[in-house]
């Protein structure tokens, strides 16, 4: 075995030059794939925590049918002693009761329509960071009757801190609702939907304003572990009333984006096996120049006493060796780049800021550093050199050796 | 009893336009330790009569014993191993192997064999310094020149110790000088360690050194002399 490895090893380097451009090319297209594969995983992986952690947490409960109409009717009352039992459960972070509506702000001359989040400050802050959102002013408590604003709709209705806001809107069975807010903080949201057109408000205020009483119109989740989900949700299914309540995991709630993330992938992966394409040719081309400069040699081989399965051995180890080298080039010319871009994402500036927002996008490119992504890429390149070492094997076992010798 | 045996060998190469009868029904016995060279002009099977009896190249009829054993009912991949422990070739191109030093081409059968480390090494070095290459062991092929490299095949041939040594036109490619070293060599070591050589070859200064000379035409043998 140690002679066979001492061959392949020196016959990867017998043409150097070869050698290098082989290696090379494997190196550049792991090299793209993988930061191309990183940002992609970086952006959907930052897109779906924006979409889970900063709104709809990992499981929600609902009064039944309230996903598909989110009305101020569909509310529900839930025991203040069962939340606290759930958050007991070492599985769950926190459970957060949220009262969410529509009503129409203004500020002077200026109207808009907006979403109006009742909520427990202090838990809320537990899963969605809302503290670290805050731009101006000062974070609400559950007793202040004040209110906190996306910063662009805060600059829509020319809105400063300390400035009053009017909310209008139509309560629970139709009451009037009606009221004036002091604007105590504002908040820079990473989603751009939600930065154009929420304003925050406790709870008991939201309750008020909309005359709700106790109730609610989502418990969100927040987990410990994204492995739990699917357990906890189950559980949650078997436990409540079913009639009355519908519970729903994070993919049902954000099934636009995951829709938009498998597409986004899909012209990912085309992209990438374009690039694989080249370089499995590439490969192919020093597989057949190393295969048939040396038919006379490997039929020399043959008649001194090689057995073909030990040739062929040789050939094979030759190009996982070439392989082996060309991606470890590739992770070592990729990994300072992905760690540099992970700890500084690409901030867009200019007008792609204004598309990607239009998209619901946060104007940021994320890098995920995954060791998966660089497993995945290796094991495409290893495939490439399996289906090319085809040829070679093919080649060996049909040899003529005769023939071959006076090639 | 005979190293090999060689009854009624025929060759018909049937993939040309016209058939050829590269062999026609030749017989031929080589005892240990002759030193026998078959003779002929270009395209008289010389080649194709050693490449049966090496096992390289399938008679249309006919029967090759080595020992006793017909080679020809072995399947290749038992030729293949029954060239690896009875059969050493020597080539006209030398076709040593490019990547591996002289030590190491020479090592490189018996380590197919599994030779114990230590034999391996003395048996190399023996054999090296047997040609006259002592002091090139570490020396890669492109580093050697014709007749070196010639020596190291030669070398390698006989390293195993197999039961004969096929040699196809040895000398082609040597100037004088290096085919009389070789031709000494090779005589030497056919004395010393009694393994049977047997060339192909048209060149005169291997006829004359050979102590058994077949001349073969037209696929037939004409003349075989044991000269004393």
């Amino acid at each position: 075995m140690k002679t066979i490895l001492k061959i392949a090893w020196r016959n990867i380097w017998r043409n150097k030059r070869r050698t290098l451009i082989t290696i090379a090319s494997m190196m550049f297209a792991l090299f793209f794939a993988i930061v191309m594969r990183g940002f992609q995983v970086g952006s959907y992986a930052k897109m779906k925590e924006n979409a889970i952690e900063s709104y709809s947490g990992y499981i929600q409960i609902h009064k039944k049918g309230y996903w598909d109409d989110k009305n101020i009717n569909n509310i529900f009352e839930f025991d203040q002693q069962k939340i606290k039992d759930l958050e007991s459960d070492p599985r769950i972070n926190v459970v957060i009761p949220r009262l969410e509506s529509f009503a129409l702000a203004s500020s002077g001359e200026a109207t808009k329509g907006v979403a109006v989040m009742g909520i427990f400050p202090e838990k809320e802050n537990k899963m969605t960071k809302i503290k670290s959102y805050l731009q101006e002013g000062d974070f609400i408590n559950v007793e202040d009757r004040s209110v906190l604003m996306a910063e662009e709709l805060a600059k829509f209705l020319n809105i400063n801190i300390n400035d009053t806001l009017v909310l209008f809107s139509s309560g629970y069975h139709g009451a009037t609702a009606a009221g004036l807010f002091h604007v105590k903080g504002i908040l820079k949201l990473p989603i751009p939907e939600m930065n154009r057109r929420t304003v925050y408000l406790s709870i008991t205020e939201a309750q008020n304003f909309f005359d709700t009483g106790n109730q609610f119109t989502a418990l969100a989740f927040d987990m410990n572990n994204l492995d739990d989900v699917n357990t906890v949700e189950q559980e949650l299914r078997s436990d409540i009333d079913q009639e009355n309540y519908e519970v729903m995991g994070w993919e049902l709630m954000n099934k636009e984006l995951l829709q938009m993330i498998e597409s986004d992938k899909a012209g990912g992966i085309i992209m990438i096996a374009i690039l694989y394409m080249v370089i499995a040719f590439g490969i192919l081309g020093t597989v057949l120049m190393m295969t048939n400069e040396r038919i006379r040699e490997f039929s020399m081989m043959i008649s001194i006493g090689m057995q073909k399965r030990k040739l062929i051995l040789v050939v094979i180890i030759e190009l996982i060796f070439l392989t082996i080298l060309g991606v470890i080039a590739g992770f070592i010319i990729s990994l300072p780049l992905m760690i540099y871009f992970y700890y500084n994402p690409i901030k867009f500036t200019g007008d792609v800021v204004e598309a990607m927002k239009d998209f619901n996008f946060e104007p940021i490119m994320p890098m995920s550093i995954d060791f998966q992504i660089f497993i995945n890429q290796a094991i495409v390149i290893m495939i490439i050199s399996l289906i090319v070492m085809y040829y070679p094997i093919l080649k060996i076992l049909k040899l003529n050796v005769v023939k071959g010798l006076k090639s | 009893m005979s190293v090999i045996k060689v009854s009624n060998l025929t060759k018909t190469y049937t993939d040309t336009e016209v058939p050829v009868h590269a062999v026609n029904g030749i017989d031929l016995t080589f005892e240990k330790g002759e030193f026998a060279a078959i003779v002929g002009p270009s395209g008289s099977g010389k080649t194709t009569i050693l490449n049966m009896i090496g096992g390289l190249e399938k008679s249309t009829s006919g029967t090759v014993e080595v020992h006793g054993q017909d080679i020809s009912e072995l399947s290749s991949g038992k030729l293949i191993d029954f060239r690896l422990n009875n059969i050493g070739f020597v080539f006209q191109a030398y076709n040593l192997i490019p990547v591996l030093t002289a030590k190491e081409n020479v090592e490189f059968i018996m380590q197919l064999q599994n030779w114990e480390k230590t034999k391996m090494n003395e048996r190399t070095f023996a054999i090296l310094e047997s040609v006259g290459l002592g002091n090139r062991v570490n020396s890669k092929p492109n580093q050697l020149s014709g007749g070196q490299q010639q020596r190291v095949a030669v070398a390698r041939a006989l390293a195993s110790k197999p039961q004969f040594i096929l040699a196809d036109e040895p000398t082609a490619n040597l100037d004088s000088k290096s085919t009389n070293q070789l031709l000494d060599i090779m005589e030497k070591l056919n004395k010393e360690e009694n393994i049977t050589f047997i060339f192909s070859t048209h060149d005169q200064r291997v006829v004359d050194k050979a102590h058994r000379v077949i001349k073969v035409d037209d696929g037939k043998v004409v003349s075989d002399e044991v000269k004393n």
